[in-house]
């Protein structure tokens, strides 16, 4: 479990790595679905309950996926929408990061910014 | 949506099992797989969390062989009973020939029961299926714990809270011994293929 | 007549195209004019001008620019006031001059701003772009740069693609320093400068003022583009903002309303009224708990807390599974997920597809008739399928039954009279688990040398000879004693062996037939290691195989 000071710190991590730079939306969650830290710059609504859960799955199902083609995981998981994209990222085998973006930012750039707060995350979980 | 291929002889049904968290769907499945594992030759495919409740669904095919020279495939599913996971049991309910309501027999579990089965008439509705003309059978899972001296719903009380409107074939059972899981799953094959014999045989 | 009267003349009498006999007659007539004049700076400048747009014109013949005869008789014509028009003021000269030379000078970009680029250059280049906007690595960075610097080398005379490609360059550069700091904006910038070299080089006719005023534009958003950069980030403070895990609430309701009360009610309580309730005997229930305990289901896929190479190697076997329904569904999940609560209908909509797809194939809605019998044919498949008693399915080796549970074995021990042979099943199980708690791929399996010995035990046992022949029980130790060496380190399996050679020292005295079940040993050992380890239940098991035996 995570201590206030580690939450707080995520969140730091998350607000300054990816809203501020242009992401829409990011959700921190576990792999049973539960939402451990969310954030959004205010642009649009999103019904972050039934996105985490059906995250979950669809991450554990692509899982299962790489698992059946005979990889150990899957490096890229993104979904590519007209207006707004969703890329997911695995942080720890217990946990996810999904970061919602609009076209304004390239996924490269959101891949980059994505996988610096996950090196913040981890130092911030492994500081116990 | 049962699948019929007439020029190769062959149906598909899909069975769901559904039911509030932790009432049994999966234990079901399990012990399904695990005493027909010669008869049913694929695995058994199951998205869980870490702590075991399914997270997305179980999902079980095996072929029962020829009836009237169709040969039928069965498809079992369970869906996530937590009740955060609605958006996907709606998606994991699509298609769905036959239903096994399993209910926790539990007392504290009732009001969850109720509204497990009053969630299911309203998923079914999305895709303008009527819970009460579809292939449905009650199985009212865990009467075992009575043994344990934990309080249980007396199966009159589950029939009044359940069944009352439905009046669906009803089960007591024990998954996690098999008490009733294969006459269960026997019922609901033999409840949905006779609905659509008319069409086959 | 002087030379430049001359020159005007043939200049006038030019056809479209240069014959070489003209570019010698103009060539003689400005050489004569050069010598005349080699002290008049202006005059020099002058037929410099029509020397280099008669190479020009002799090397493009007919591809020359339509401008280039209309600029030559401007220039000779104006070679001709210089020279011939008497005490011609300094300014007036240098503003002839001036003009002369904007003028030229416009013709010059606009002859060189029409390079010819192959496709093939700006589809690498757009190739390159693309990838950055995927993924920015050190290899994508790489090609970028070696395409982009590629294309400055080639096209560097021609100003405006130049500059256009300097642009792109720093610009990517600038994404490679920065990396996860670059600003957000930085590839759709990258992008828009890139679409307008696109442009600049697939519109033919686009005039030159537009060009100009692209790259004049892109150079302005450029220098904004680079003081955006050196600008500080704010930070934003925002509270943490977590949402704790949610639980299933659980609502404690003294009423109860009957499910589906608003739907349907019925006042009739009856119990006839309601579907049959077959009830569990207790009996039954009590008999199994007896056996199994709180013995708990192995799951043939485990989800994440398993092992990932116990993962793998059981998916392997779900490779060979034809395309299911089930991968439908898992689409119709992500799809959802993209669009949220519209997702919905795009979900089913795009199952629905997937059904229209299976042409030639019906689809039956099927509708509960509590009137409908289901035909004899039914109901018998499935006791067949379900039945456990009976071997159902024939298989070369005789002696492999139907798998059994345990409880049914120890039954059978306990009410069937058995021979031999029937003893000799729980061995087949050993088998079986030996191949669960061994993860290893099918090709180890044929060749590993246990395996070896575990086959050759399995046909000895089979073919029953040790009964009557010493030889071949003497061989049976020997293989025992085989794969008790290789399985020195597990204890399990060290068990099995033990197992299996004191029923091979059996034969002939004990009847297992007489052995009653024992269901009370090493239960503990399961009950406490827990659900999710493979290995508990088969101590168990063992446990158990072992107990009827040794009494």
């Amino acid at each position: 479990m995570l201590n206030q000071s580690q939450l707080d710190a995520i969140d730091q991590a998350i607000i300054e790595n990816l809203i501020t730079e242009g992401i829409d939306h990011v959700i921190y969650m576990d792999m049973a679905g539960n939402t451990i830290a969310k954030h959004d710059n205010g642009s649009n609504s999103l019904d972050s309950t039934a996105f985490a859960a059906l995250a979950a799955g669809n991450f554990a199902a692509v899982d299962a996926m790489a698992k059946l083609v005979g990889e150990s995981e899957f490096s890229l998981l993104f979904h590519k929408g007209e207006k707004s994209s969703i890329h997911f990222s695995k942080v720890n085998d217990d946990t996810l990061l999904i970061a919602m973006f609009n076209k304004d930012i390239s996924l490269g750039l959101v891949r980059l910014k994505v996988a610096q707060t996950i090196e913040q995350i981890d130092k911030i979980l492994a500081t116990d | 949506m049962a699948l019929i291929n007439v020029k190769t002889k062959e149906v598909q049904i899909k069975i769901v099992y559904y039911g509030p968290g932790r009432g049994g769907k999966t234990t079901n499945l399990e012990y399904i797989n695990k005493t027909y594992r010669e008869q049913i030759k694929t695995e058994m495919v199951s998205l869980k969390t870490q702590d075991d409740r399914t997270l997305f669904f179980d999902f079980l095919p095996f072929d029962v062989g020829q009836i009237k020279g169709f040969d039928v495939t069965i498809q079992l599913y369970t869906v996530p009973g937590q009740v955060k996971y609605n958006a996907t049991r709606r998606l994991v309910l699509r298609g769905v020939d036959g239903i096994v309501f399993v209910a926790d027999v539990q007392k504290d579990q009732r009001k969850k029961n109720i509204d497990s089965l009053n969630q299911l008439y309203e998923n079914l509705g999305t895709y303008n299926l009527d819970l009460f003309k579809m292939p449905l059978v009650m199985q009212y899972n865990k009467i075992d714990l009575k043994k344990n001296n934990i309080p249980i719903i007396p199966s009159k009380i589950m029939q009044k809270d359940l069944n009352i409107n439905l009046r669906a074939p009803a089960f007591e059972a024990s998954a996690l011994k098999g008490g009733n899981v294969i006459p269960t799953l026997k019922r609901i094959i033999s409840m949905t293929l006779a609905s659509i014999q008319d069409q086959l045989f | 007549m002087n030379s430049v009267t001359e020159l005007g003349i043939i200049i006038k009498n030019l056809e479209t195209i240069i014959t070489d006999e003209d570019i010698k007659e103009l060539n003689l007539a400005l050489k004569d004019i050069r010598q005349r004049y080699e002290n008049t700076a202006s005059v020099i400048i002058l037929i410099k001008m029509v020397q280099t747009l008669i190479k020009y014109l002799s090397s493009k013949k007919e591809k020359a620019h339509a401008d280039s005869m209309p600029l030559l008789q401007s220039i000779s014509g104006n070679l001709e006031k210089i020279i011939n028009t008497p005490y011609l003021e300094d300014n007036e000269v240098n503003k002839i001059i001036s003009e002369q030379t904007r003028e030229y000078k416009l013709f010059q970009s606009k002859i060189t701003s029409n390079p010819t680029i192959p496709t093939e250059d700006i589809d690498n280049l757009k190739a390159v772009i693309l990838a950055i906007d995927w993924e920015i690595s050190d290899t994508t960075l790489e090609s970028f740069d070696t395409v982009v610097s590629q294309m400055i080398s080639k096209y560097k005379n021609y100003k405006i693609h130049y500059s256009f490609l300097k642009i792109m360059h720093a610009t990517g550069k600038f994404i490679g320093v920065q990396k996860a700091s670059a600003p957000a904006n930085s590839i759709s910038f990258l992008r828009s400068v890139f679409d307008n070299f696109h442009d600049i080089v697939e519109t033919k006719e686009m005039p030159f003022k537009e060009k100009r005023r692209l790259i004049e534009q892109d150079m302005e958003r450029f220098q904004d583009f680079k003081q955006d950069i050196s600008k500080q980030k704010k930070t934003n403070a925002a509270g943490p903002d977590t949402d704790p895990a949610g639980d299933d609430r659980d609502e404690d309701g003294s009423e109860v309303m009957p499910a589906l009360s608003h739907v349907k009610s019925s006042n009739d309580t009856s119990e006839e009224e309601f579907g049959p309730l077959i009830e569990l005997d207790e009996d039954e229930s009590s008999l199994e708990a007896e056996k199994n305990g709180q013995e708990s289901l192995h799951l043939p896929i485990p989800g994440n807390g398993l092992d990932p190479d116990e993962q793998k190697d059981v998916m392997d076997d779900l490779f060979t599974v034809k395309d299911s329904p089930a991968d439908d569904l898992l689409d119709a999940i992500h799809l959802m997920e993209v669009h949220g609560d519209k997702g919905q209908n795009q979900a089913m909509k795009m199952l629905d597809q997937a059904d229209e797809d299976q042409a030639g194939l019906k689809n039956f809605r099927p509708e509960r008739k509590d009137t409908t019998t289901p035909i004899p044919e039914i109901d018998s498949r499935l006791d067949a399928f379900f039945s456990l008693d009976e071997p159902d399915q024939a298989d070369e080796l005789e002696t492999i039954e139907d798998t059994q549970s345990l409880d049914d074995i120890s039954e059978q021990a306990l009410e069937k009279t058995e021979d031999v042979s029937e003893s000799i099943t729980p061995f087949e199980l050993d088998d079986e688990s030996f191949e669960e708690m061994i993860p290893e791929n099918d090709a180890e399996k044929i060749f590993s040398p246990d395996l070896i010995l575990l086959n050759k035990l399995k046909d000895a046992f089979v073919k029953k000879e040790y009964l009557e022949d010493e030889a071949v029980l003497d061989s049976i130790q020997e293989d025992i004693q085989g794969l008790r060496k290789m399985w020195a380190d597990d204890s399990q399996k060290q068990s099995l062996l033990d197992i299996i050679s004191i029923s091979v020292n059996l034969p002939s005295s004990v009847s297992p037939a007489t052995e009653e079940p024992n269901t009370e040993v090493e239960t503990d050992e399961f009950m406490e290691t827990g659900q999710d380890l493979p290995g508990a239940e088969s101590k168990g098991v063992l446990g158990k195989i072992k107990s009827m035996f040794t009494r």
